[in-house]
C-alpha cells in the first residue's frame, strides 16, 4: 500500500507534472486547486504528505500550512511548501509557518522525489 | 611776531613816544602850542585805546582761543569732559552750547561703536551657525565670486571631490570641475527667460515674474572620475546684481553603480537567454511537429531541451540573487539602535493608545528606514491591539545569523497568516504617500509572520537585514582579570522563604561598576554603575540605571584606558554617599546579579554605611555560576562567556554595557542551570559558596 500526497497548486500545467511524478514514484495522489479545498481534502481523508504552493487565490500556502499546524489532530502530516515565492526571507517564513521542506521553483524533479521519500520512505514501486 | 603782541607794543610805544616829546616841549617852553595840545590828546588817545584793547582781549579775544582750542581738542581726542574756560568771559553761552555739541558727539561715538560690537556679534553667531550647517552636510557646498574663484567650501565638499590640492580658498573653480556645465548654467540662469505664467494664475502674480534663480545637472570632476548631481544658485546682492553662485553637489557614483548593475541583469536577460529559448523553441517544436521521429533523432531533440532548460534554470538563478543583492530604494536606509527606535514606538502608543511597550532584550543595530518602519510598527502593534485585545505587549531585536528580528510579544494566540495578510494591504496614515504596511516591508525586503512563542505567548516577528558593516566593536583593552574574592558571607540569604523560589521567577537587579583600581580596601572608589533589571527571564531595556560617580580622589592613568572615565567627566558628579540610595531605590528588593560579584559588592559595602543603606538583598555570582555549568571554561572573562554563549557585547568596560552583557549572559545560565537541576535560589546558593570556598583554595595553592 503506498503512502498518500496531496498536490495543491493552481496552476494546471505544474500540477499535470507533479501528479505523474508521484505517481511514478508509487505515491497515491489527489489534487487540490486552491488553499480551501486542499483543507477540505485533509479534513475528508489525511494524506501523509501535502506538496504545497504558496502564491493561490483564496487561501495561499502559508495560510494553510499555518492551519494544518495549528490543528494537533494533523500533527503527523509533512508539508513540503514547493514554490515560486523563493527568497531567502520567504523560506524562513516558510519554516516558520511550519513546513517541514522548502522547495523554490524552478526546481528539478529528481529533488522534489528526494526530499518525499527522505520524509516519507519510498512507496512500493508499481510494477 | 604775533598780532596781538605787536600792536599792543606798537601803540604803547607810540603813546610812550608822545607823552615824552610832549613833557619835554612843556619843560622847554611854559605855553602850550596848538602841537603840542594836539600831541598830549593823541597821546590820551592811544592810551585809551590801549586800555581797550587789554579789555578786549581779555575778554573776548583770549576765551574765543581758549574755545577754539578746547573745541578741536574734544573734536580730536573724543573726550567726554567739559570745557576749561577762564572764569571771566564775554561769550555767554557760546561754551556751553559747545560744550552740548561735544557730548552728544561723544554720546553718538559711544552709540556706534555698541551697535558695531552688537553687530560683530551677530555675524559671529550666524557665522558659526553657518559653519556648523555646512559642516553637517553630506552634500558638498562651493561658493564662488563671478571670477570663479572659490570664497567658500565645506568638508564635503572636499571629500567628495578627493582632490585636496586643488581645493583652497581664491582657487579656482575648474581646477576642480569640467567647464562646460557650470558655464552654460550660469548663462542660463543670468539671461534665460523667465518662466511662463500658467493659466489662472491669479494670486502668483509676484511670483510668475521672478527668474528661475536655480538649476539642476550634471557635471563632473575634472579628471572624469567622478560624477556629480550639482545644483546651481545664483547669489544676489540688496541691488539685484548677481555678485556670485552657490554650487551644491552630491556622489552620484554609488547610484549609477546600482543602477548599472540592474541594468546588466536585465540587458542579460534580453540578449543572453536568446540563444537558449531559440534553442529550446527549435526541439520542442520539431518534437511536436514530427511524431514520427527515429528513436535517435528523438532523443538528440529531448536532450537539446534538456540542457537548454537547464541553461537557462542556471542564468535565471543567478539572475535573481543578484537582483536581490541590490539593496538601494528611493528612501535611504540607515543605521539605528533599536534601543532608539523602539522608544519612539513606545512613547507614541503610551500616548495615543494606551498601550504599554516594555522594551527587553539586549538592544542591536538596525538597518532601516526609520520613519516608515515606526509608522508600520505602531500600526501593527495597534491592530494586534485591536484584534486581541491586548494592552500590555513586549517588543524585541534579536540577532540570526542572517537577518536581526524585531519581535513583539503578547499573551495569547499567535495570529493566522490570512488576517496579517488583510492588514499589510491598509494604507498607513502618515506615511508618504499613504503607503501600505506592505510596501514597506518589501521596502526593507522583509516579511512579517506570527508565531507562537510557548508558555502561553505569541509574537510577531519581522526580519531585517543585518547592517553592512559589522556593529561598532569596542576596542579589545587587554586587562588583567580582577581579583575573585571568595567570600562566604555573600551568599547567605536573610530571609528563607526566598530559598525555595524558583530562580525564573525572581525579580533581579544585573549591575555593574567601575571602579578606580583593583584594591577596595587600600582607597580606590567607585567611578560609574550601570544597571538593568530583569523580571520574569526578560532584559527590561528601557529601564536601566547608570551614573558616574566621583570618586573623590584623581582617577589613575591605568584605570581611565580601561573605563574611559576622566577626572575632568567625573568632577562635577555625585559622590558614592548620594548615588548608592539611588541605586538602592532601583535595586528594591530585587536579588543583585554581577559577574565577580563579590569584586563589586566589595565597594558597596565599603560605602554603604556612609550613605545610609544596606545593600542586604541576595546576591548571585554570575561568574561562579558560569564556571558550574562549564567547568572546563578555559577563560572565564566576561568577553570570553559571552562570546561562547552568543551575547553580544556592546560598549565593554562601560558599566551599564557590562551589565547587559551579564544581564543577556544570566538568562542563558539560568536555562543551562535548569538543564542541571538548579531550579532555586537556595540551590544556586549552595553552589556557588561551594565554588567559591574551591577557587578560594586554588588561589591560596
Amino acid at each position: 500500500m503506498g503512502r498518500s500526497v496531496l498536490i495543491v497548486d493552481d496552476e494546471p500545467n505544474i500540477v499535470r507534472s507533479l501528479e505523474f511524478l508521484m505517481t511514478k514514484a508509487g505515491y497515491e495522489v489527489r489534487v487540490a486547486r486552491d488553499g480551501e479545498q486542499a483543507l477540505d481534502e485533509i479534513a475528508k481523508d489525511q494524506p501523509d504528505l501535502v506538496l504545497l504552493d504558496a502564491m493561490m487565490p483564496k487561501r495561499d500556502g502559508f495560510d494553510v500550512c499555518q492551519t494544518i499546524r495549528a490543528n494537533p489532530d494533523w500533527a503527523g502530516i509533512r508539508v513540503i511548501m514547493l514554490t515560486a515565492k523563493g527568497r531567502d526571507i520567504e523560506r524562513e517564513k516558510g519554516l516558520a509557518m511550519g513546513a517541514d521542506g522548502y522547495i523554490t521553483k524552478p526546481f528539478s524533479t529528481k529533488d522534489v522525489v528526494v526530499q518525499v521519500e527522505k520524509m516519507l520512505g519510498p512507496a512500493e514501486r508499481r510494477r | 611776531m604775533r598780532l596781538k603782541l605787536l600792536v599792543p607794543i606798537i601803540l604803547g610805544t607810540l603813546a610812550a613816544a608822545c607823552v615824552l616829546v610832549s613833557a619835554a616841549t612843556l619843560r622847554s617852553m611854559p605855553q602850550a602850542s596848538v602841537g603840542e595840545i594836539v600831541s598830549l590828546s593823541f597821546a590820551g588817545a592811544l592810551l585809551l585805546f590801549l586800555a581797550a584793547w587789554a579789555v578786549l582781549h581779555i575778554w573776548l579775544v583770549r576765551p574765543m582761543e581758549i574755545l577754539t582750542r578746547e573745541a578741536e581738542t574734544l573734536a580730536l581726542t573724543k573726550q567726554n569732559r567739559g570745557l576749561l574756560m577762564p572764569s571771566r568771559h564775554a561769550l555767554e553761552r557760546l561754551p556751553r552750547v559747545v560744550e552740548e555739541l561735544a557730548r552728544k558727539l561723544a554720546d553718538a561715538r559711544t552709540e556706534t561703536a555698541e551697535a558695531i560690537a552688537e553687530a560683530s556679534r551677530r555675524t559671529e553667531e550666524q557665522k558659526s551657525w553657518l559653519e556648523a550647517i555646512l559642516l553637517d552636510l553630506t552634500e558638498g557646498i562651493i561658493v564662488c565670486n563671478l571670477e570663479h574663484r572659490i570664497l567658500l567650501y565645506n568638508q564635503s565638499a572636499a571629500s567628495i571631490l578627493n582632490m585636496r590640492e586643488a581645493i583652497g580658498l581664491g582657487r579656482s573653480l575648474f581646477g576642480l570641475l569640467t567647464r562646460e556645465p557650470i558655464l552654460q548654467t550660469l548663462e542660463l540662469l543670468q539671461h534665460g527667460a523667465p518662466p511662463a505664467r500658467k493659466a489662472g494664475d491669479g494670486a502668483d502674480n509676484t511670483e510668475g515674474t521672478a527668474q528661475k534663480e536655480t538649476h539642476r545637472f550634471v557635471c563632473a570632476t575634472v579628471d572624469v572620475g567622478t560624477l556629480l548631481e550639482t545644483r546651481l544658485s545664483l547669489v544676489r546682492e540688496q541691488s539685484g546684481q548677481v555678485s556670485g553662485y552657490v554650487l551644491s553637489f552630491a556622489d552620484i557614483g554609488p547610484q549609477i553603480e546600482n543602477l548599472a548593475l540592474r541594468d546588466a541583469i536585465l540587458r542579460e536577460m534580453t540578449v543572453e537567454w536568446r540563444r537558449p529559448l531559440a534553442n529550446l523553441t527549435a526541439a520542442a517544436e520539431t518534437l511536436f511537429a514530427n511524431p514520427s521521429l527515429k528513436e535517435t533523432d528523438r532523443a538528440a531533440f529531448e536532450e537539446i531541451i534538456l540542457k537548454e532548460v537547464e541553461n537557462l534554470n542556471r542564468r535565471f538563478i543567478d539572475g535573481t540573487r543578484r537582483y536581490d543583492r541590490l539593496t538601494t530604494g528611493p528612501w535611504p536606509m540607515s543605521e539605528i539602535y533599536s534601543l532608539d527606535l523602539f522608544r519612539v514606538v513606545q512613547k507614541h502608543l503610551s500616548g495615543s493608545d494606551d498601550i504599554a511597550l516594555t522594551l527587553v532584550g539586549v538592544p542591536l543595530w538596525l538597518q532601516a528606514d526609520s520613519h516608515s518602519l515606526i509608522l508600520a510598527l505602531e500600526y501593527l502593534i495597534r491592530v494586534v491591539a485591536k484584534h486581541t485585545g491586548k494592552a500590555k505587549f513586549d517588543i524585541e531585536a534579536l540577532r540570526g545569523e542572517r537577518y536581526a528580528y524585531v519581535e513583539v510579544t503578547w499573551e495569547g494566540e499567535p495570529i493566522p497568516s490570512a488576517v496579517i495578510d488583510s492588514w499589510l494591504d491598509e494604507p498607513l496614515q502618515g506615511v508618504i504617500a499613504n503607503r501600505k504596511a506592505r510596501q514597506i516591508l518589501e521596502r526593507h525586503g522583509s516579511e512579517l509572520w506570527s508565531r507562537p512563542r510557548g508558555d502561553g505567548r505569541a509574537c510577531l516577528r519581522l526580519p531585517l537585514r543585518l547592517p553592512d558593516r559589522p556593529s561598532i566593536r569596542s576596542s579589545h583593552v587587554h586587562v588583567g582579570p580582577r581579583p575573585e574574592y571568595y567570600d562566604f558571607d555573600l551568599f547567605k540569604i536573610s530571609d528563607l522563604a526566598l530559598a525555595d523560589r524558583p530562580l525564573k521567577e525572581l525579580r533581579y537587579v544585573v549591575f555593574d561598576t567601575e571602579t578606580t583600581g583593583i584594591r577596595p580596601s587600600e582607597g580606590d572608589e567607585l567611578v560609574s554603575i550601570g544597571a538593568v533589571r530583569i523580571v520574569n527571564g526578560r532584559i527590561l531595556t528601557g529601564e536601566t540605571f547608570e551614573r558616574l560617580i566621583n570618586p573623590g580622589r584623581p582617577i589613575p592613568q591605568s584605570s581611565v584606558r580601561i573605563h574611559g572615565i576622566t577626572d575632568e567627566m567625573a568632577r562635577d558628579k555625585p559622590p558614592a554617599r548620594i548615588v548608592l540610595p539611588q541605586f538602592k531605590t532601583f535595586v528594591g528588593d530585587g536579588v543583585l546579579v554581577a559577574y565577580n560579584a563579590a569584586f563589586d559588592m566589595k565597594f558597596l559595602e565599603l560605602k554603604q554605611v556612609e550613605a545610609g543603606v544596606k545593600f542586604n538583598n541576595p546576591v548571585l555570582d554570575a561568574l561562579l555560576l558560569s564556571i558550574y555549568v562549564n567547568p572546563d571554561e578555559p577563560d572565564p572573562s566576561l568577553s570570553a562567556v559571552a562570546e561562547r554563549l552568543g551575547v553580544e557585547v556592546v560598549g565593554r568596560h562601560t558599566a551599564l554595557g557590562d551589565a547587559m552583557a551579564t544581564a543577556a549572559i544570566w538568562v542563558k545560565l539560568l536555562d543551562l542551570l535548569e538543564a542541571r537541576s538548579v531550579r532555586t535560589l537556595g540551590q544556586a546558593h549552595r553552589i556557588s559558596n561551594r565554588l567559591a570556598a574551591e577557587r578560594r583554595q586554588l588561589a591560596q595553592l
